[in-house]
């Protein structure tokens, strides 16, 4: 009893042995009746054999159950008939069995059964039901109140039966079997009676439950205290503090699994997979997960309580693998901070009674789990997005400056000499000065703009509206902006005509300029000279897709995803670029990109079949981005 | 300013990533101060160029793109490839098996006081001497100021 679900087997789980023999007493006093409490306890050969609860003496105003046959104080410490104890016990036990089975059935609906002892006399059996659960059986019967003067007279007849002086009955042969008739007519059989004895089995039972309730209480409480998500240092350290605590909770609440899907940002639709216990792998190879407002939860702070509809909830479960995740989940508890962050705890393992009863508690667990990991995530999120601010002013500060450096000492040359007219320096070094200045600042303009515009939209300070802009007009205008450059390295850049036909898409300020201008930078990079870059696109149903591919000196497989880091450089330094960056761009790309519902992957394999002049052996890399073409057929907003 | 050719017994050897960015520098070191000036981009040129020459002034950057190992071959931070090189330098670990007390100037973007303070502390070890120039350069004085402190600690 004292682990979930509290489920006694036995009424002394919940009440010790003393406290029910006190309740066998108080029973016989309210009823009348010698009372007997009975309950089932595994046998030495793992059947259940029924176990007695002793009667005390000094609490009991009536003799024990089945008076006549096996009170020893009748005949001064001897029993009435020899073997009657040991007749009316397994008499006793045979009923006590049979009913038990009986209740097995939960067809059976019995409640409680008149019935008549081996020696014919009317008793009756009552279960005693806690949390639904049969704990205890109550045995009463043979009402003989000690004062009652048929009793002394019959008490009489038995001590003169047993002493064999037959001359002291009076009730006729004086036979056992007159006696045993007369002792039938001392109880007349009356529904009331049973009535009494359910009535009192489920007093008993009501009495029991409480105490079930108050151990319930204690032990949650008790697991509740050990259940807190301790400081973490990066989000990291919380993701694996939430899932040691989920795997804790699993063991406790004999769960079969439980996973919780939490927002990665404020105010995302899409709640993505954090941690999990127990899915089985046909669940987790597509991972699922869950979109808000399908589960038809609403913006704005929400408590597991306030949406308990698992068949509403439900429908927020997405991914492939959401039809057997749903037929799993038995639970579902949502959860709102108002700082936007969300939360879903599913469990599955737990039956319809368990979940009704524990609604509340399960509705704990989750604020206990998920309450302290949102808030935490969103200072950790705070702390992380000032340290980037931090380090994006640094940067773009370092670019300025760099950036400066060669204006400003190019400008003293251009002091030098036409004020100070040095003589080292000629008319042609003079307007190659005049020359870097302007293109530095150009670049500096360009480069600082475009550095400070993606910070402010990184960190949510920019522009966050979408508008319409010409996909093949953007990818034109960055390949126009790079033409001059790569013809000097000898490259061409071709604009297949497919980009003509690329659709207008919805596109926040001049991200996805920056973001086209990146990759296609990143692919002059690293191209061979005298060698292409190929710009295709195309558009399958409502995605938008672009290919810039380039025959260079390509990226290992192990580092196809590392590209997309932050600050990394490829082993290859590559060809020098008019704006040297801080290793940002393919990130940059990326985080543009998924920020309107699409991405970026590349590919790169040994260029076999060169298409163009030349066999130098390389690389053909094509990083491939998909762009929904409108913003709600997304499903994360 | 003088800028009278006065040290063209010297040499400089100029260790930067960008050198294009310092075209107007390396023209004043040479045509200006009289310098003879030998270029590195990337730190295996810049090796070589330490064993193969004796400088009288090295000048360098903190942070080199791509240079991700020293000479020991040990990983090492691109941002902070300057200091590295100058401990290498400093602990003769580059010019054979002597130290080197060469003079260093560093013309960086970097400004935070704790780096200046620890590379300060590295440049005027074993003798030798250290200077420290932020970019922008407000004008090529500077440069020569800086230059004749390091070449001429006497006047």
């Amino acid at each position: 009893m004292s682990q979930w679900p509290f489920l006694p087997d036995r009424l002394t789980e919940l009440l010790s042995e003393e406290l029910v023999q006190f309740v066998q007493s108080g029973s016989a006093v309210e009823m009348n009746m010698p009372v007997a409490i009975i309950e089932f306890r595994e046998g030495q050969g793992g059947s259940p054999e029924p176990y007695w609860i002793p009667s005390q003496d000094r609490w009991l105003n009536y003799s024990d159950f089945c008076y006549y046959f096996r009170n020893s104080r009748l005949m001064s410490g001897q029993p009435a008939f020899p073997g009657a104890e040991a007749a009316c016990r397994k008499c006793d036990a045979d009923n006590a069995y049979a009913f038990h089975m009986l209740l097995l059935d939960p067809q059976s609906g019995q409640d409680g059964v008149a019935y008549k002892c081996h020696m014919g006399i009317r008793d009756y059996i009552a279960p005693i039901y806690v949390a639904g659960r049969c704990v205890a059986y109550i045995f009463a019967g043979q009402r003989v109140p000690n004062d009652d003067p048929e009793c002394r007279t019959i008490r009489r007849h038995i001590q003169a039966l047993g002493s064999g002086d037959m001359a002291h009955i009076r009730i006729g042969t004086g036979t056992k079997e007159e006696l045993i008739q007369k002792l039938s007519t001392l109880h007349v059989e009356s529904a009331d009676l049973l009535r009494k004895v359910q009535s009192e089995a489920r007093r008993i039972g009501s009495m029991a439950e409480r105490y079930r309730e108050l151990i319930k209480v204690r032990e949650q409480e008790r697991f509740l205290q050990t259940c807190r998500l301790n400081h973490a240092g990066s989000q990291q350290d919380l993701k694996e503090a939430l899932a040691s605590l989920l795997r804790s909770a699993i063991g406790w609440c004999q769960l079969s699994f439980a996973c919780v899907f939490t927002t990665e940002k404020p105010g995302d639709n899409i709640l993505k997979l954090q941690t999990h216990h127990g899915l089985p792998d046909n669940i987790l190879c597509d991972l699922p997960h869950f979109n808000w407002t399908k589960g038809g939860l609403p913006s704005g702070t929400v408590q597991p309580s306030d949406y308990s509809s698992l068949v509403s909830l439900k429908k927020g479960i997405k991914g492939g693998s959401a039809h057997a995740l749903c037929a799993e989940v038995s639970y579902m508890g949502p959860l709102a901070l108002s700082s936007g962050h969300r939360a879903v705890v599913c469990v599955g393992g737990l039956t319809a009674d368990t979940i009704d009863e524990n609604l509340p508690f399960l509705h704990r667990i989750v604020r206990h789990l998920c309450y302290p990991y949102l808030e935490q995530l969103d200072k950790l999120q705070l702390i992380e997005r000032e340290e980037q601010w931090e380090q994006a002013m640094a940067l773009i500060g370092h670019q300025i400056r760099g950036s400066l450096h060669p204006i400003s000492t190019e400008a003293d040359i251009l002091r030098h000499y036409a004020i100070l007219k040095k003589d080292w320096i000629t008319p042609e070094r003079a307007n190659e000065a005049a020359t870097i200045i302007r293109e530095e600042a150009v670049a500096l303009g360009e480069h600082a703009t475009d550095a400070l515009e993606f910070w402010r939209w990184m960190m949510g300070r920019g522009e966050r509206s979408f508008s319409r802009q010409n996909l093949g007009r953007l990818l034109t205008k960055s390949a126009n902006a790079l033409r001059e450059f790569s013809t000097r390295a000898q490259l061409k850049i071709i604009v297949e005509p497919t980009v003509r036909n690329l659709p207008e898409v919805e596109v926040i300020g001049r991200t996805m300029e920056v973001a086209i201008r990146n990759i296609l930078e990143n692919a002059i990079k690293y191209a061979f000279d005298g060698k292409y870059i190929q710009i295709k696109g195309y558009t399958r149903y409502h995605v938008a897709y672009v290919e810039i591919e380039d025959f260079g000196i390509g990226i290992p497989e192990d580092e196809r995803e590392k590209v997309f880091e932050k600050r990394y450089r490829g082993q290859h330094r590559g060809r020098k670029m008019p704006r040297e960056g801080e290793g940002l761009g393919a990130w940059q790309a990326r985080e543009i990109l998924r920020a309107h519902g699409g991405d970026i992957f590349c590919t790169s394999r040994s260029g076999s079949r060169e298409p163009r002049p030349g066999n130098v052996h390389g690389f053909r890399t094509i990083f491939t981005i998909y762009l929904p073409i409108e913003q709600r057929f997304r499903e994360d907003i | 300013m003088a800028n009278s050719k006065k040290y063209v017994d010297k040499t400089v050897m100029y260790f930067d990533d960008q050198l294009e960015k310092t075209k107007a520098v390396t023209d004043f070191l040479r045509h200006a101060l009289g310098l003879k000036v030998a270029l590195a981009e990337t730190p295996d040129k810049a090796f070589s160029l330490l064993t193969a020459n004796r400088f009288d002034l090295v000048i360098l950057d903190i942070r080199h793109v791509n240079a991700e190992h020293t000479r020991d071959g040990k990983k090492c931070d691109w941002e902070n490839y300057g200091y590295y090189f100058l401990q290498e330098l400093r602990e003769g670990r580059i010019i054979g098996e002597t130290p080197s007390d060469v003079p260093v100037l560093f013309i960086t973007c970097i400004q935070s006081t704790p780096t200046v303070e620890q590379l300060s502390r590295l440049g005027n070890s074993h003798g030798g001497s250290c200077a420290y120039l932020y970019k922008p350069v407000p004008c090529l004085a500077t440069v020569e100021e800086a230059i004749e402190a390091l070449l001429m600690p006497q006047q």
